[in-house]
C-alpha cells in the first residue's frame, strides 16, 4: 500500500516537473525564470520521493532515514529561498549544491539497492536490477542533457529533452512495482490494442462494402480472441504470482521450523543432565552399594537408555545444524576398524537378547580424518536398525577397500526392504519406517537411518541399501573417502 | 595451599543440585550464583577486593535474567578480573554463539550434555592446576 502511494506521489510529481520544464523553455503564464524555480522545488521533492519509493521497495522502513529526510528537506527548503534572491542560473552556486544534493541521492540510492544485490534472490533481485538499470540510465541521461550539454553548447535549449528520461524512469518503475512479471501482461495488453486500433482504422480505409463487412467479422472475431488471450495471460499471471508466494511462504516455513528445533536443543538437553549425573553417580557408587543385583541391573538399563536418548538428542541436533550450514565436521585420526569394533561390543549384548548373530570381519585398515562420534553414531544407527528388523539369523559387518574408498558392507537376514522403501533411504527421508517393520514391530527409529544418511553425506561419502525383497535381508553399504 | 575456587552462574536447579552434590564429593571448592546479576555483583566485589578471586568461572549462557556473554564481557573487559579463566558450561550451542564467545576471550565451551561428570570433574581439575 505504501509503495502505491509513494509511486503515485512520485508519478505526480514527475509531470509537473517535466511541465514546468517544458514551460521554462516556452513560456507561458510566467516568465521562464519562473518557471526553472518551480522546476528546482520539484526538483528537491522528487529526488526525495524517489529514494523513499526505493527504501521500500528494498524492504525496509522509510523511518530508519528519517532524520536523513528531514536535512534533505531543509537544504531543499535553503534552496529554494537562495533561488528567490538570487537570479536563477543551472551553473550558479546555488545550481551546483542542487546538483550535488542530487548526486547524494544517488549515490544513496545506489548504495541501498546494491546490498539487495548481495543479499536478496529472485523476484526482489530482479525488481533490484530493474530499479537500478533505470535509474543508472536516468541519472546519465539528466547528466548529459543538464550539466554536460549546457556546458558543452552552452545554451539550455536542450532542457526539453529531460521529462523524457523521467518518462522512462517513472514508466520503467511502474514496471516495477505492479512487480515485473506483470511486463508480459502489459506487452500483450498494448500489442492487441495496437492490431485492434489498425484493424479498426482499416475498416474505414477499405472502400468497397464487401471488403468492409469482411473486415468488420476479422475486427469482431480479433476482439474476442484478443480478449481471450488478454484474459488467459492474466490468468497465467495471477497463477505464477500465486505460486511464486507459495513457494516464498514454505520457505519461511521450513527456516521458521528448523530455528524451532535448534532452539529447542537448551530445553532438550538440559533435563538429561542431572538425570545422566545422578545415575553416573548412583552406578559409581558414590551414594554407597546398592545390594539389590536386580534394582542394579535395572539402573543399568536406564544408564543406556537415557545415553540412547542424549545421542539421540545430539544427532538430531546435529542433522539440523549440518542442514541450515551452520555445523561443520571436527574431523580428527581415527581408525575405523577400532570405531567399528566399539560398536560391535556395544550392540552385542541387544543381538544375544534376540536370539541372533553379530558377526564383525575385522581387518586392518588405514587411518583417516573422520568426525568421530558423527561417523560412530551413522554406523552404529545402521547395525542397531539391522538387529531391529532382524527376526532370525543375523547381521555381519564387512569393511574393505575398494576403488580406493572404504566400504562398510552391513548385510542382515531380516525382513527386507522393497524399492520404494529403499528409494525412500537413498533420499534420506526415512523418518517413516518402512511398510513390513510397521507391521512386524511396535517401536521403531526409522529417524537412526536418516541420521545415518545425513552424516555420510556430510563426510562427502554415500549410503545405499540392497535388497531382494521381502524376507530375504538387506545389504547396506557405506561408501567413505579416504582423507588422511 | 588453599584450594581455589570455582564459582558456578548456573539457573537450573536441578543442575544446581546435582553439582553441588558431585563436585563437593570430588573435592571442589563450589560456589552457585543462579543469576546474571549476582554474576555481574560478583565480578565488581572482586574488582573492589571484597570477595576473592576464584580459579575458574564455569558460565551457564542462558540465564533467566541476562545472556550469559555479558558476563564474560565484563569480566574481560576490567583488568582485576580478565585474567580469571572462564569455560561456557552450556546445554546452548550453535557456530555464531561460539564464534562470539571465541571473540569475547572465552577459554573452553563444554556443552553439558556431552560429558559424563566425570569428564566433567577431570577437565575442571586439570585447568585448576
Amino acid at each position: 500500500m505504501q509503495k502505491k502511494i509513494h509511486f503515485s506521489i512520485l508519478s505526480i510529481l514527475t509531470i509537473l516537473w517535466s511541465l514546468s520544464l517544458y514551460f521554462y523553455c516556452n513560456p507561458i503564464l510566467l516568465n521562464s525564470d519562473s518557471w526553472i524555480k518551480i522546476t528546482f522545488l520539484l526538483t528537491t521533492l522528487i529526488v526525495p520521493e524517489l529514494f523513499c519509493l526505493v527504501v521500500i521497495l528494498s524492504g525496509r522502513d522509510v523511518k530508519e532515514f528519517r532524520a536523513w529526510l528531514v536535512i534533505s528537506f531543509l537544504l531543499g527548503l535553503f534552496i529554494i529561498l537562495a533561488f528567490s534572491i538570487e537570479k536563477a542560473l543551472l551553473l550558479s552556486p546555488t545550481g551546483i549544491i542542487v546538483f550535488l544534493l542530487l548526486f547524494l541521492y544517488g549515490v544513496w540510492i545506489g548504495a541501498i539497492l546494491f546490498e539487495e544485490f548481495i543479499k536478496r534472490e529472485d523476484a526482489q533481485y530482479l525488481q533490484a536490477v530493474s530499479i537500478s538499470v533505470a535509474f543508472g540510465v536516468f541519472i546519465t541521461f539528466i547528466g548529459l542533457i543538464y550539466i554536460l550539454i549546457p556546458l558543452i553548447t552552452e545554451t539550455n535549449k536542450y532542457l526539453w529533452l529531460g521529462p523524457l528520461a523521467s518518462l522512462f524512469l517513472v514508466g520503467f518503475m511502474a514496471l516495477t512495482v505492479t512487480n515485473l512479471l506483470r511486463t508480459k501482461l502489459v506487452w500483450v495488453a498494448s500489442l492487441t490494442m495496437m492490431v485492434g486500433i489498425g484493424l479498426l482504422t482499416l475498416l474505414f480505409l477499405v472502400s468497397t462494402p464487401t471488403l468492409k463487412i469482411f473486415t468488420a467479422i476479422i475486427f469482431f472475431l480479433f476482439c474476442i480472441l484478443g480478449y481471450l488471450l488478454i484474459k488467459t495471460t492474466y490468468g497465467e499471471y495471477k497463477r505464477k504470482g500465486e505460486s511464486e508466494r507459495l513457494v516464498i511462504e514454505s520457505k519461511k516455513l521450513t527456516r521458521a521450523k528448523d530455528q524451532l528445533i535448534l532452539s529447542l536443543q537448551h530445553h532438550l538437553r538440559t533435563p538429561l543432565v542431572p538425570i545422566r549425573g545422578y545415575l553416573e553417580s548412583i552406578l559409581e557408587g558414590v551414594y554407597g552399594r546398592e545390594e539389590n543385583p536386580v534394582i542394579m541391573k535395572k539402573l543399568i538399563e536406564i544408564k543406556k537408555m537415557t545415553d540412547v536418548l542424549s545421542s539421540l538428542i545430539e544427532s538430531l541436533l546435529d542433522i539440523y545444524e549440518i542442514k541450515m550450514g551452520e555445523k561443520t565436521l571436527r574431523l580428527e585420526n581415527c581408525q575405523i576398524e577400532n570405531l567399528i569394533e566399539g560398536i560391535v561390543e556395544e550392540l552385542r549384548v541387544q543381538a544375544e537378547g534376540k536370539g541372533i548373530y553379530l558377526k564383525f570381519k575385522k581387518t586392518s585398515l588405514p587411518k583417516m580424518k573422520l568426525d568421530k562420534r558423527k561417523i560412530r553414531d551413522a554406523i552404529w544407527n545402521i547395525v542397531d536398525n539391522a538387529i531391529k528388523y532382524t527376526p532370525k539369523g543375523g547381521v555381519t559387518i564387512t569393511p574393505r577397500i575398494k576403488d580406493g574408498k572404504l566400504e562398510i558392507v552391513i548385510s542382515d537376514t531380516g525382513i527386507g526392504m522393497n524399492k520404494e522403501e529403499i528409494s525412500h533411504f537413498l533420499k534420506g527421508k526415512l523418518f517413516e519406517r518402512g511398510e513390513e517393520a510397521k507391521k512386524l514391530y511396535g517401536p521403531g527409529r526409522g529417524i537412526g537411518l536418516s541420521i545415518a544418511v545425513e552424516f555420510i553425506k556430510a563426510h562427502r561419502g554415500r549410503v545405499w541399501a540392497e535388497s531382494q525383497g521381502q524376507g530375504k535381508g538387506t545389504t547396506f553399504f557405506i561408501e567413505l573417502p579416504i582423507v588422511n | 595451599m588453599t584450594k581455589s575456587k570455582i564459582l558456578i552462574i548456573e539457573d537450573d536447579l536441578p543442575t544446581i543440585k546435582l553439582f553441588e552434590e558431585v563436585f563437593r564429593m570430588a573435592g571442589l571448592n563450589i560456589e552457585i550464583l543462579d543469576t546474571g546479576k549476582k554474576g555481574i555483583e560478583r565480578l565488581r566485589e572482586i574488582r573492589e577486593g571484597k570477595k576473592e578471586k576464584p580459579g575458574l568461572i564455569l558460565l551457564d549462557l542462558i540465564l533467566p535474567d541476562m545472556n550469559g556473554i555479558s558476563i564474560l564481557k565484563e569480566a574481560k573487559k576490567h583488568p582485576e578480573t580478565k585474567d580469571i579463566k572462564i569455560f561456557a558450561l552450556t546445554n546452548y550451542s550453535n557456530p555464531k554463539t561460539n564464534q562470539e564467545l571465541i571473540e569475547e576471550g572465552i577459554d573452553k565451551i563444554l556443552i553439558k550434555a556431552r560429558y559424563s561428570l566425570k569428564e566433567l570433574i577431570n577437565i575442571i581439575k586439570q585447568n585448576l592446576k
